[in-house]
């Protein structure tokens, strides 16, 4: 990495003895590189870590251009993850970038997500929250949460078969099962409200990879950006969760890896 | 018991905590919307919709949601705390 561009933070003692290497050794997927992904991405990419893997198979449309400063006009109808990738790689051409342009669905997740260190979870969908979820809880990998919703949103850092996961905090699929982007398609959102959490999430990230975060794994911290306050709610981990549970998914051990 | 109310809920209810004495009659989840829809009404119309819990909003008592515990028949008692959640979801 070229000389000086960490200087003013190589300082601090979490960053000087092998922090920042720690950040420029971490791979880390990132899936959705929208309004959370604009901020998160470039954060990251600024503090000097320096294996990304971004997926988004959308593409990017007037309408985003609101909270979506990875992308200019004239990217408007092409790929989300292709156009990050090439805006991020102007800010640091050391990056290792690996791009998926595809859906996540069921039949790719485990292609997608295998062999990261932490992913970090930015889409607008809850379902592919659960599928996401279930998956590093499978895969034993541990993961970062955020939304957004209006002027507000939350972050939460989750360890699988530790701590509380995502079905432990907010229920069972079925609770919220609808069709995709009937509520949060068009969910109304102010543009700072996802670059404020976004950036929250990488404030996460970047603590978990250096062994200094002290946020609670399995609780939420739920940002009001009218008052300015942040919130930390408890979950505990459900015994019976159909995803993290002790009871069937991990029984025949061949999952419990 | 304590009752929380995040984000836009603590901004529609007007406040961010209520702590309320259950009556003897007030043992689940239900007999309290009922009791918040018949005294508390700011509280009320952030988390109910027509009497019901709105769509958009679910429970933790005590951190545990209460799908996992018995949904709207789930047992709460003084030393509970509830937390009022809004869906969050956009990205
Ligand atoms: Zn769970």
């Amino acid at each position: 990495m070229p000389e000086g561009r960490y200087d003013r933070q190589l300082g601090l003692p979490e960053l000087g003895n092998g922090g920042q290497q720690k950040l420029a050794a971490a791979h880390i997927t990132v899936v959705g590189a929208g309004g959370l992904g604009s901020s998160l991405l470039f954060s990251l990419a600024g503090i000097g870590v320096k294996n990304l893997r971004i997926i988004d198979h959308d593409t990017v449309s007037l309408t985003n251009l609101n909270r979506q400063f990875l992308y200019t006009p004239a990217d408007i109808g092409l790929n989300k993850a292709e156009q990050a990738a090439s805006r991020l790689a102007a800010y640091d051409p050391d990056l290792k970038l690996e791009v998926f342009a595809k859906k996540v669905d069921e039949t790719n997740i485990y292609e997608l997500i295998e062999g990261s260190d932490l992913v970090i979870i930015c889409v607008d969908s809850a379902n592919i929250r659960y599928l996401l979820n279930e998956t590093c809880c499978r895969l034993g990998i541990s993961y970062i949460d955020g939304a957004v919703n209006a002027f507000y949103g939350y972050i939460s850092y989750i360890i699988p078969r530790s701590s509380a996961c995502y079905v432990c905090q907010n229920g069972p699929l079925h609770h919220v099962d609808r069709p995709e982007g009937s509520r949060t398609g068009t969910a109304m959102v102010l543009g700072t409200a996802p670059a404020v959490i976004g950036s929250m999430q990488a404030q996460l990230a970047a603590s978990v990879i250096l062994g200094c975060s002290q946020a609670v794994p399995g609780n939420r911290y739920y940002y009001n950006g009218k008052d300015q306050s942040i919130d930390m709610v408890r979950h505990q981990r459900d015994p019976d969760c159909s995803c993290c549970g002790t009871a069937d998914l991990y029984k025949d051990g061949e999952m419990g890896k | 018991m304590i009752i929380r109310f995040l984000t836009q809920l603590a901004d529609k209810a007007g406040t961010k905590e209520l702590e309320l004495k259950l009556e003897q009659d007030i043992t689940d989840v239900r007999g309290l919307l009922n009791r918040l829809a018949k005294d508390h009404s700011s509280v009320a119309g952030a988390v109910l919709s027509q009497g019901d819990l709105a769509e958009d909003v679910y429970i933790l008592i005590n951190g545990r949601h209460i799908s996992a515990l018995g949904g709207l028949d789930s047992l709460i008692s003084d030393s509970d705390v509830l937390v009022f959640v809004p869906v969050t979801e956009a990205g």
